[in-house]
């Protein structure tokens, strides 16, 4: 099985969507939120996705937990988490609800070299098992995040979350390369965990920080 | 053999850097063993706590006299709390705690020159040698390891005589060799500035703290994240030796990073998804991988995420845990394997803390957050049971409370559930907790028969009526019966719509006989209320559970044939089977084409008389199958 969440993270090659120099015939269409029909994408029954990932060596245990609690939503562009782009963009994400949420409210924020970008909020106020509501948020071509902040009431509990989708220019790679994260994004501030690793002399990799003194 | 190391250090050390830079340029998101195979065996040396200690290597030019002298001070770190207004509170200023049980290090240059440990102050004090004069300085790692503890009678003092190695690490190096050699990551490690050796005597060093600090919405300094984490291990680790002084824990790594985010994908890129533990490599190394970002989700300073992820690291290594894994939510219907686990690491974080609600933070600024009271009864008629994480969380964090101690939790999860035949869940844990310290104890039968609380028949305990005899298997289905009509009201699937199915499909095992076992209303598979998708498939009513007593050396289980529209045995791919013995896996069949990709058949082989679970798993919706058992 390699759904979200599963102890073991899948290690498939991450495909990316490409969307630049005018190619727009892709999946996620410039400009027209409505072309592409997200619902259920990917996740009927019977199918290899499905397929539960049972240990293939006898004696070997199987996977035995899936993290700490997790509001049953997931936001992707079509299935994927990241999204490459060189122009100005409308993506459309895709929220989809593994079990019933009521009382939604929610909004997609740019973290980054995307901060800034606020959407309007979400548009709906419930989301049923296994229902996917799309929004467009029109992005620019710049290497950030998109926040999708979602809180709403699941089964009578409360809960809340924010997922990441990432957003790549590739013409920024370059710069971004140069940062610890890949994106410059992550801890403007905090420098303190910049340091690149160094080995000692015993041989163990070490992350170095500065102590404070007093 | 020091002596002798010391002219080829340069050599080894070039050797590791240039292994690793060829490593570093692989693009590939899985690698091949061989492809980091150099990496593996230059770093294998290193390996171990006593490895760190055994290289005093003292390479620097002399300036004076050799010298013996003592170190000292005190080492801390920072942090914010969650807080039950569902955030972060950085209202204040940070909160500054000692660094337990952590490694110390005296260094020159690149070489560790002495080492130590913080006591439960986070106070150190270190003999070593070295020339007058030499710039040495000290560092505080995020690891602590022992092979036999020996209490400071500092704080809390369960742990007497056990080890363990904890070691917090960035996960995020860019390298894909790192995923399957966690040597590969580098070790947090908290560094004074730079002393001249005294000639004699005792160097008090400044107190060194490892900043939090929070300012302008954003984070200014974590390097009191790693040891945040280190310092909730310690605690948990502390909780368990409350069952077992002389406890040994196997290695664990503390995989956390600022990039450590939900998108799925790499790990050695931060993509880790949720917060979880795992196990890698054949070895089955022990890891925990925890959310960093900022603005996205941190789960550094959720105390409570971090034990619950220890406690799956616990109940893999210490205890046994047979849960399948997978997504899951509050107020779920879930697998009851999954319900017990998660249940127990929410229930544990409590324990840990001494803190019923667990606070998950989250958003801008860290300022979202939903908590769960584990102190609180399922407050739904149709939360209450063995496939709620709720129901399980309340069980055992109630009898902690009840106990005022871990150590009958710990001998029922350790010495009982562990070797249990049947698989590990709320039905297990309960019958032997009854049967070990008596089924009223520590309101046991309370908890699980009160009408507001799980409001489940104590026959379910027994086989038959209760008496002085209490086991797992539920034989007679007291479980199904009370929650098809009776008793305090059905239950449903999922929650409070849906059907109310009948007694079988209840059943926690349909025990199974030789030759053919016509369908009831246990064999089918259905996913409620909930969608049919890959998310699902850890639901209630997914995974159908049986249980065979073999009857030779051999044994062959089968589903037979399939109902369902458009389904044969060999058109279709709806089913798959997994036997176990003792939680461990013997077979399975997952074929996706041929006449058993739709009707699984396992061959395992078996001794007459032992039992063994069957695990029959859906992948869309099966009306029934038949099963038979040769012989």
């Amino acid at each position: 099985m390699k759904g979200r969440g599963m102890n073991i993270q899948g290690t498939k090659n991450m495909w990316r969507w490409y969307i630049g120099g005018g190619v727009v015939a892709v999946a996620v269409v410039l400009g027209c939120a409505t072309a592409i029909d997200f619902k259920d994408s990917g996740r009927e029954a019977g199918t290899k996705k499905m397929k539960r990932d049972v240990a293939a060596v006898p004696g070997q245990e199987p996977r035995h937990n899936g993290g700490k609690p997790t509001m049953p939503v997931t936001a992707s562009f079509d299935g994927d988490s990241i999204v490459n782009i060189t122009v100005d963009s409308n993506l459309i994400v895709a929220i989809t609800a593994d079990a019933d949420i009521s009382n939604v409210v929610g909004i997609i924020e740019g973290m980054g070299g995307l901060s800034g970008l606020v959407s309007q909020p979400l548009d709906f106020t419930e989301i049923a098992a296994g229902e996917t509501r799309s929004i467009t948020v029109r992005v620019p071509a710049k290497t950030g995040s998109l926040a999708v902040r979602i809180e709403g009431l699941v089964q009578g509990y409360s809960m809340s979350t924010t997922l990441e989708l990432k957003v790549i220019n590739p013409k920024q790679a370059a710069s971004a390369a140069n940062s610890k994260s890949g994106e410059g994004l992550s801890h403007p501030e905090a420098h303190d965990l910049d340091e690149p690793p160094t080995v000692d002399a015993t041989g163990q990799r070490v992350q170095s920080m500065k102590a404070r003194e007093n | 053999m020091i002596t002798s190391l010391k002219p080829l250090m340069p050599l080894i050390l070039l050797t590791l850097v240039l292994a690793t830079t060829a490593c570093s340029q692989l693009e590939v998101n899985t690698p091949s063993s061989s492809a980091c195979a150099s990496s593996v065996a230059d770093s294998s040396s290193v390996q171990g706590a006593k490895t760190v200690f055994s290289i005093p290597v003292e390479a620097s030019a002399t300036v004076g006299a050799m010298a013996t002298f003592t170190v000292s001070g005190l080492a801390r770190y920072e942090r914010y709390y969650p807080i039950t207004a569902n955030r972060i509170d950085y209202s204040g200023a940070s909160t500054a705690l000692p660094i337990r049980r952590a490694i110390v290090q005296i260094m020159n240059g690149t070489s560790p020159i002495a080492s130590g440990f913080t006591d439960d102050n986070g106070n150190y004090s270190i003999s070593t040698t070295a020339t007058a004069g030499t710039s040495l300085f000290v560092r505080v790692q995020a690891r602590s390891t022992t092979t036999s503890y020996v209490s400071d009678g500092i704080g809390s003092n369960n742990c007497s005589g056990g080890g363990w190695d904890v070691r917090v690490v960035n996960n995020v190096t860019g390298n894909a060799c790192s995923q399957t050699n966690a040597e590969l990551r580098a070790q947090y490690v908290l560094d004074s500035s730079a002393f001249s050796a005294p000639a004699s005597g005792t160097t008090a060093m400044p107190t060194l703290t490892a900043s939090l600090t929070y300012a302008s919405s954003a984070y200014t300094a974590r390097a009191g994240a790693p040891f945040a984490l280190l310092d909730t291990a310690i605690s948990a680790i502390e909780t368990v030796c409350q069952g077992a002084a002389a406890t040994t824990f196997p290695t664990v790594y503390v995989n956390w990073s600022s990039s450590n985010t939900n998108t799925s994908g790499n790990r050695y890129d931060g993509n880790i998804t949720t917060s979880f533990f795992t196990t890698e490599t054949t070895a089955k190394i022990g890891n925990v991988y925890i959310l960093g970002k900022e603005n996205v989700d941190t789960d550094e300073l959720d105390n409570h995420v971090v034990a619950h992820e220890f406690g799956h690291f616990i109940e893999n290594k210490i205890y046994r845990s047979d849960s399948i894994g997978g997504s899951h939510s509050l107020g779920d219907s879930v697998d009851p394997r999954l319900a017990f686990g998660e249940g127990f690491g929410n229930a544990f974080s409590g324990m840990v803390h001494s803190d019923p609600v667990y606070i998950d933070t989250s958003g801008t600024s860290q300022a979202s957050a939903f908590k769960i009271d584990v102190s609180t009864a399922p407050a739904a008629i149709d939360d209450r049971g063995p496939w709620s994480e709720v129901s399980m969380q309340y069980l055992l964090y109630h009898t902690w409370v009840q106990r005022g101690s871990y150590d009958s939790i710990h001998n029922v999860l350790a010495n009982y559930q562990k070797t249990s035949d049947a698989p590990t869940n709320g039905l297990t844990f309960a019958s032997y907790y009854a049967q070990v310290y008596g089924v009223t104890s520590d309101d046991l039968q309370n908890s699980w028969t009160g009408a507001g609380i799980m409001s489940s028949p104590i026959d379910a305990l027994c086989s038959g009526a209760c008496g002085t005899t209490f086991e797992p298997w539920d034989a007679d289905n007291d479980l199904g019966v009370r929650y098809d009509t009776g008793g305090s009201g059905p239950r449903r699937y999922k929650q409070t719509t849906g059907s109310n199915f009948t007694a079988p499909f209840w059943q926690m095992y349909r025990t199974l006989s030789s030759g053919a076992n016509a369908a009831t209303a246990h064999d089918q598979i259905t996913f409620g209320g909930y969608s049919v998708s890959s998310t699902n498939v850890n639901k209630y009513g997914v995974h159908r559970l049986y249980k065979v007593t073999a009857t030779s050396s051999s044994t062959t289980v089968a589903v037979s044939s399939i109902t369902q529209s458009g389904q044969t045995c060999s058109n279709g791919d709806l089913l798959d089977m997994a036997v176990y013995k003792q939680g461990v896996l013997l077979g399975s069949d997952e074929a996706t084409t041929g006449s058993t990709a739709n009707c699984p058949t396992v061959t395992f082989a078996s001794t007459a008389g032992q039992i063994y679970i069957i695990d029959i798993a859906g992948f869309g919706t099966v009306g029934s199958y038949n099963i038979s058992v040769s012989p």
